[in-house]
């Protein structure tokens, strides 16, 4: 069993209150966060005993009361959090971005102790779908990866985390398809002078990869309100693989046009990704997505970035991204 | 009021695609004369052309100028290899002839606008041939038309072909490369049918583009140093973007002709579309690899075609896809394929600009 501290209770904390539910091996012991009242909520739900308003009044006051963090907070408090934790050897499990910049990512990445995991939440490798991808891939049916067409559609009214940072999720996709950096980042966005990926309305980011691979990203959040759109092809040199929405809707006639209706998978996404991280803590391994993870994605959308600002592809020169 | 007069058509050329020839067969806008060809064409496309008539109840006749002269015709269909393409093109419309053209227009930039130059000149009506016709284009041209999702902003297609071309890449296998392979990628030779789609869609010229192409699948294309996979950004005025991704990935990598699909988004919502349908799926124990599973139904793309073609020549406006549409396209192409080379991004350049490439 291994016992977990949620660092943050609000709304992003609870798939994961759910998820630990689910999980015979996990237990959410710990809650912490600024309002009281959702500290009480979430204790309440998670059966947990210990709470506090933060993680520093935790690791003084209650401390052996937990093994691990997991860390729901907003953005911009992550990498002081992960380091807190690692500075009191507590495992963590964080959200993405792991940070604010890639420098500072790769500093807490490289930084923790030997034994202390960290682990990024990234939702997105677990989805059925892109697992079942990413399997044909390791097992050599799809051959070498040739080009990866990801499409990902949000409502223009979806504040959700996912959507605030899907561009970082589709290319954590793009990076664990290819094992690698992209060697050419070339984007455009809308509105034209956007230079930030997180609050552009609509991005398309063109990865090149050193052995010829390449990717399309295609991030829009400008939908009508109401359900959002997935798509994830991998052409590979022996296969491809078709991974979307528009092969996973049943028909739905009640007058006028037939509505589309999408079949959902029954899996927890949230309860595999929670269940990955006490595995790697149970058995001492480094989790499927780790800091470096995090901070090579941080790294390369800094590349679509610059790209944006500067109007042209960046490439990679010894670790970093120049102008091509 | 009298049906019109049949459009009298010499065939020139009839190597590579038999599709028009067919579609022009079937019409009864349409009579076919003959074929001709250069007489200095190779004895393989000499040897095709001659097949290709007898097939059709044609008599084939090499030496363009005698067949011109013998048959008089109004129409040229022009569907030799596609090195040939403008010379046959340009010479179709000195002579004053109305022309349809296989894709794509010609390799370079410099011949598009030969081609371009001489049409316009002659004030002949110019097709060329795409699939803007199919139903699910015309559906998706119809659905943006009604508003439903606001001005179009963004469209991506994917343009997959599970077709074979020889020797896996890197397999070792020997392969007798087939005398009529022109070596070419597949940028080249498929990109007009979805750029084709944008101009049919949008009607909006594609300013810039950034590309990634690559020989992923197949030894000849790695060996002629032309891509059989690519994936392009496309940058159209308007601020509207886009992209295509291209190839030609093999039989195994899907159970149908291949991933044909177009993703639009406009300001209010967005249409995903699947350019096979409509299509109905057989399955059945005789069917071999490469047999399609999925199979188009109720395909009258042709007809349509050539009815715009017709409809062209009748009242002298511009066809649906113009010889100057058409090099629009070309040089979106050879920009792709320049930008491939250079990993930069590359501006489209317009008509009459130089271009290095030539």
């Amino acid at each position: 069993m291994v016992r977990m501290a949620l660092i943050g209770c609000g709304a992003n904390a609870a798939p994961y209150l759910a998820a630990a539910q689910q999980l015979p091996e996990t237990a959410i012991t710990a809650v912490a966060d600024a309002d009281p009242a959702q500290v009480e909520r979430a204790a309440r739900t998670a059966g947990a005993a210990t709470r506090a308003g933060t993680l520093d009044e935790l690791l003084d006051g209650a401390a052996e009361a937990f093994d691990a963090v997991i860390i729901t907070t907003p953005a911009a408090t992550h990498a002081a959090l992960v380091n807190r934790a690692a500075q009191a050897g507590k495992h963590a499990l964080v959200e993405s971005p792991l940070a604010p910049t890639a420098a500072e990512a790769q500093q807490i990445a490289a930084g923790r102790a030997a034994g202390v995991r960290l682990m990024l939440a990234h939702p997105a490798r677990f989805q059925a779908d892109h697992r079942a991808v990413k399997e044909s891939l390791d097992d050599g049916e799809l051959g070498r990866p040739g080009l990866l067409r990801i499409h990902q559609w949000f409502s223009a009214t979806d504040g959700s985390e996912r959507s605030a940072h899907a561009g970082l999720a589709a290319l954590d996709l793009a990076l664990w398809m290819f094992d690698g950096l992209p060697t050419h980042v070339y984007a455009v966005a809308r509105p034209t002078r956007t230079t930030d990926l997180a609050a552009a309305e609509y991005a398309q980011v063109h990865l090149g990869f050193a052995d010829g691979g390449m990717a399309l990203i295609d991030l829009a959040h400008t939908l009508p309100t109401g359900d959002g759109y997935d798509s994830l092809t991998l052409i590979g040199s022996l296969g491809a693989a078709y991974a979307d929405t528009h092969h996973n809707m049943q028909l739905l006639y009640g007058g006028g046009h037939a509505q589309a209706v999408r079949t959902e998978p029954d899996e927890s996404v949230i309860a595999l990704v929670l269940a990955e991280f006490a595995a790697a803590i149970a058995e001492e391994r480094e989790p499927a997505v780790g800091g470096a993870d995090g901070h090579a994605a941080l790294l390369v959308a800094a590349a679509v970035e610059s790209s944006l600002a500067a109007a042209t592809a960046m490439t990679l020169t010894e670790g970093c991204y120049e102008r091509a | 009021m009298s049906a019109p007069e049949p459009l009298r058509v010499l065939v020139m050329g009839a190597v590579k695609h038999d599709y028009i020839l067919h579609g022009m067969a079937a019409h009864p806008r349409y009579e076919l004369l003959a074929v001709t060809d250069d007489e200095a064409a190779p004895d393989w496309a000499h040897a095709r052309n001659a097949a290709t008539a007898a097939a059709l109840g044609l008599s084939y006749l090499p030496g363009v100028s005698a067949a011109l002269d013998r048959f008089q015709p109004q129409v040229a269909c022009v569907t030799p290899e596609v090195p040939r393409h403008a010379a046959l093109t340009v010479q179709a419309a000195e002579a004053g002839l109305h022309i349809v053209q296989d894709k794509p227009l010609a390799l370079a930039l410099a011949d598009c606008d030969r081609i371009v130059a001489a049409v316009e000149r002659a004030g002949v009506g110019f097709l060329m041939w795409s699939r803007n016709t199919f139903p699910a284009i015309r559906q998706a041209k119809a659905m943006l038309a009604t508003g439903n999702i606001g001005q179009p902003s963004a469209i991506h297609v994917d343009f997959y072909f599970a077709k074979d071309a020889g020797a896996l890449l890197g397999s070792g296998e020997p392969e007798e490369i087939e005398v009529s392979w022109d070596g070419l990628g597949e940028l080249t030779l498929e990109g007009i049918y979805p750029l084709a789609y944008l101009h049919e869609l949008l009607g909006v010229p594609v300013r810039r583009v950034f590309a990634r192409t690559t020989a992923h699948f197949f030894q000849r294309h790695a060996d002629r140093g032309v891509e059989d996979l690519g994936s392009v950004t496309l940058e159209m005025d308007n601020g509207m973007v886009g992209s295509l991704c291209i190839g030609r990935i093999g039989e195994p990598s899907h159970p149908n002709i291949g991933e044909l699909r177009l993703h639009i988004l406009g300001t209010k919502g967005a249409f995903v579309v699947a350019e096979p349908r409509p299509e109905v799926s057989v399955y059945a124990r005789g069917l071999k690899p490469g047999d399609y599973r999925q199979r188009r139904v109720g395909l009258d793309y042709e007809r349509r075609l050539l009815d715009n073609f017709a409809a062209a020549v009748d009242t002298g406006a511009d066809t649906m896809l113009t010889a100057r549409d058409s090099r629009a396209i070309a040089a979106t192409v050879l920009a792709a394929i320049e930008s491939g080379q250079t990993g930069r991004p590359v501006e489209v350049p317009s008509l009459g600009a130089s271009w290095g490439r030539d």
